[in-house]
């Protein structure tokens, strides 16, 4: 077990120093000079040649791209992603742990909600195979996975806030703010938690120890619950830490539609200042927290499932 | 050829159009519900929601917060510009100029106070315009270090560091509010209306009314107004239909006509303050050098059917125009630019004449090159775009009859500025905005050929030129019209530099219980004291 942990933690290294590559060269790559932009913001003018070249020196943009590189990096390491352009009093670490309970706060609601709706409707759905529900939960779940979030922010926002007038439609003022941003962001991960639960446990119903204890005359809801959804909970829980990490990175378009104040919105608020530390610090994090976890579900799923565990010794 | 819109926004549109009932809100007018009984002041409170958050706060020196772009109605300038755009005073009771010295003298106003309860002086005037010149040394006006002197307590003499002939009507901006010496631009003091309570960055402004301000006949009629930052154009939308918020600004224009017909709201147009124009590029490197043939400039402009433009794409939302620069800043000379009359038959004798003949489909060609033209669309990031690439695509149409060919493209704001730059455009489509009451505030800036490498529309020949200099150094205001008037003129009837395809109106929309708006042509200029709640309707 110490060595699969120590092998993954490896891994993880160097991953991160793909993630942090990757975050780099996004703003290096991207289209349009940003000194150029955040100069001509402050002034309120187009700039002169030389008022760029000023401000490309005190951003440190004329050092060579490697050196920028391993100065931001080895900042990065020590927890200092540098300070925001266009935030120029904050340091980008402080500005994102500002925004991550927000967007913790709505990733956890809606994976809460999605847990809540697809796991009994899954169930359901195995329960009473090729039945009404089934369809109805197949329909449901497809809708859920291929409909567009933002058509589904506005379709909830029309519905809700403007015929209904029942929720507040922007904004983070009480936790009746929280309700529609959060079905929006779960409707995804509850589709896709649907269709797995419902896979699952067809699976684990159609095995032996399950034949057996219906055989043995155990009652058809201590199979299902005690023996059946118990032990197909496990790639369920996979996915659910999988599509936590998904939440927290992926509510950027639900945050700017909803005006919701987290990380999301944060970054898309520095993509269009071009404000690169920001929107590099933005993807390290997020990318570092997603890789993060995909560690602990494995972990949990070495702790939980013994098989793994010896397979990985037997290896 | 067509530009691909998307698909979900498109439903999402239909879903809201649909929804949209058949009642009647008040529209077109100047100010909404001027007559109708306010709530008590301890239920003025307003949301407002707004653009998204472009407060110029990155060099904390800049006093921008609470001014621009987004006017809280916290500052007052030494004189503003009113919704004629027309100067007219205000912290400064009246101001004369010494020609031979360059220097402009302001006699302020006595007994004005900041929100703070000290009284306006001359210092505060210095304070903020060193500031300003500090942050931005290379400013328009130009300004700088030693350019304000204190001559008394209310009096103070402005020296630009170059001649300078409207300098009264380029101070009018907002970004020349007084802030109170020594204060900090990020906690901004100031002498307006309403004064600042709160500014928390991307999500709100909140201001509250001022009870020590200086002019009864403007003050603040709301107890509070929440400004919300919403960069989302169509969650404002909502969220004005939900009754989440009271006003919302810069409707699309492609949403005003659902808003007016939508029960318990009401919308208002501004007079013209801004215009969609079509300006050729003049300094671009091959692929990008056709448009520095005068024939071809003359051909498209002929091409253009802007009548057609105006109302397939705009409607009642906009007006047709000759000139970009609002013709009551340009005052009687407004009649000057007339404008070139579509005419397919001479775009093509001209193309002809330009040696481009029609190809197989269609397209002229000419030494084997295509007569393609790379048609940008550019404007700020939070800008609808939709209404112009509609445009677009009917001019690309009109072209395509005289076998001109085009490619649409909307590159991201950011991008569309460094290609702006770099020349790689044959056609831009932007809008340009009347912000200060300068008349050659957008020749000026915009097409003065010895102004910098940024001045890409400038009219060859040199007269142009001529028009601005003689813009710069006329002594009056009427003197000033007819040099911009003349400037403009060259650039659209005689170089066809520039197609000023329409005058736009602003277009606001609220809850009809909203009352005293009076829209203001200019954005950055737009006022807040007078808006109230009503009780009724």
């Amino acid at each position: 077990m110490r060595r699969y942990i120590v092998r993954r933690l490896a891994s993880l290294a160097v991953v991160l120093w793909g993630v942090s590559i990757l975050a780099f060269a996004l703003g290096s790559l991207a289209p349009g000079d940003p000194a150029r932009l955040l100069m001509e913001r402050t002034l309120g003018h187009q700039a002169t040649d030389e008022e760029v070249a000023g401000m490309r020196q005190e951003l440190g943009l004329d050092r060579p791209a490697v050196e920028q590189y391993v100065s931001w990096a080895g900042g990065a390491v020590r927890g200092d992603l540098g300070t925001s352009w266009s935030n120029r009093n904050d340091q980008v670490s402080d500005l994102l742990l500002e925004r991550l309970p927000r967007t913790v706060m709505l990733a956890v609601t809606a994976m809460l909600t999605a847990v809540i709706v697809a796991v009994p409707l899954g169930v359901a759905a195995a329960r009473r195979r090729n039945s009404v529900t089934d369809h109805a939960s197949r329909v449901a779940a497809l809708l859920g996975a291929s409909v567009p979030g933002f058509f589904v922010a506005y379709l909830l926002m029309f519905v809700f806030g403007v015929r209904l007038r029942l929720l507040p439609i922007f904004g983070f003022d009480s936790p009746q703010h929280l309700v529609l941003p959060s079905i929006t962001l779960a409707l995804g991960s509850a589709a896709i938690l649907t269709r797995l639960t419902r896979s699952s446990l067809l699976e684990v119903l159609g095995e032996d120890y399950i034949r057996v204890g219906r055989a043995m005359g155990l009652r058809s809801r201590a199979v299902l619950f005690r023996h059946g959804l118990r032990n197909a909970v496990i790639p369920i829980l996979t996915v659910i830490g999988l599509s936590f990490g998904h939440l927290l990175a992926g509510a950027v378009i639900v945050e700017w539609i909803f005006n919701w104040p987290g990380l999301g919105k944060l970054a898309l608020d520095g993509i269009h200042a071009r404000d690169y530390p920001l929107i590099q610090g933005f993807v390290l994090f997020t990318g570092t927290v997603f890789v993060l976890m995909n560690l602990a579900i494995d972990l949990a799923y070495v702790w939980a499932d013994p098989r793994v565990r010896f397979q990985g010794q037997g290896a | 050829m067509k530009v691909k819109r998307p698909f979900g926004l498109s439903l999402v549109t239909l879903l809201v159009a649909a929804a949209c009932g058949g009642g009647a809100g008040e529209t077109g007018g100047q100010s909404a519900r001027a007559g109708a009984q306010p709530l008590p002041m301890d239920r003025q409170i307003l949301t407002v929601g707004t653009l998204a958050d472009r407060f110029l706060t990155e060099l904390p020196g800049r006093p921008d917060l609470g001014k621009y772009p987004l006017n809280t109605s916290s500052f007052d300038t030494l004189a503003r510009m009113n919704e004629d755009l027309q100067v007219e005073p205000r912290l400064a009771e009246r101001w004369e100029r010494d020609e031979a010295t360059n220097t402009y003298r302001y006699f302020l106003r006595k007994g004005v106070k900041f929100h703070d309860g000290s009284e306006l002086g001359a210092e505060d005037v210095k304070y903020t315009f060193d500031l300003i010149s500090k942050a931005n040394p290379t400013n328009y006006q130009t300004l700088g270090p030693d350019s304000v002197k204190v001559v008394d307590q209310y009096t103070v003499d402005i020296t630009p560091q170059k001649k300078n002939n409207r300098l009264v009507e380029q101070l009018v901006h907002p970004i020349w509010g007084i802030n109170r010496r020594g204060s900090d631009p990020l906690n901004p003091i100031g002498t307006g209306p309403y004064r600042t309570v709160e500014w928390v960055k991307n999500d709100r402004y909140v201001v509250e009314r001022f009870d020590g301000y200086w002019d009864p006949t403007r003050a603040a009629k709301a107890q509070r107004i929440n400004f919300k930052f919403i960069a989302d154009g169509q969650t404002k939308i909502l969220a004005l239909r939900s009754g989440d918020l009271d006003l919302i600004m810069d409707v699309p224009l492609s949403q005003a006509d659902e808003l007016k017909t939508t029960p318990g709201l009401a919308s208002v147009n501004s007079k013209t303050g801004a215009f969609n124009t079509l300006s050729v590029n003049l300094a671009g490197q091959a692929p990008y050098d056709i448009g520095k043939d005068p024939l071809i400039r003359e051909a498209v402009a002929n091409a253009v059917d802007r009548k057609a433009v105006l109302q397939k794409v705009w409607g009642g939302n906009a007006e047709e125009s000759t000139t970009w620069v609002p013709p009551a800043v340009l005052g009687q000379y407004a009649s000057m630019v007339k404008g070139v009359k579509h005419d397919p038959a001479r775009a093509a004798q001209l193309l002809d004449q330009a040696g481009w003949t029609a190809g197989g489909d269609g397209i002229r060609t000419k030494d084997g090159r295509r007569l393609t033209l790379v048609h940008m669309i550019s404007g700020p990031g939070d800008s609808d775009p939709r209404d112009s690439v509609a445009a677009a695509e009917l001019i690309q149409d009109q072209l395509k009859k005289v076998g001109v060919e085009t490619k649409i493209e909307v590159p991201e704001a950011a991008v569309a500025s460094a290609r702006g730059r770099n020349g790689e455009y044959d056609l831009m489509q932007g809008i340009g905005n009347q912000n200060e009451a300068n008349p050659c505030f957008l020749p000026d800036l915009l097409h003065y050929s010895k102004g910098g490498p940024n001045q890409r529309w400038r009219a060859p020949g040199g007269k142009t030129d001529e028009a601005i200099e003689r813009c710069r150094s006329a002594p009056g205001i009427e003197e000033t019209r007819l040099a911009a008037a003349e400037a403009v003129h060259e650039l659209v009837d005689v170089e066809h530099v520039v197609i000023p395809l329409i005058g736009l109106y602003r277009i606001w929309a609220m809850k009809e219980s909203v009352a005293g708006f009076v829209p203001h042509p200019s954005l950055t200029n737009q006022r807040w004291e007078g808006m109230y709640l009503a009780s009724g309707k």
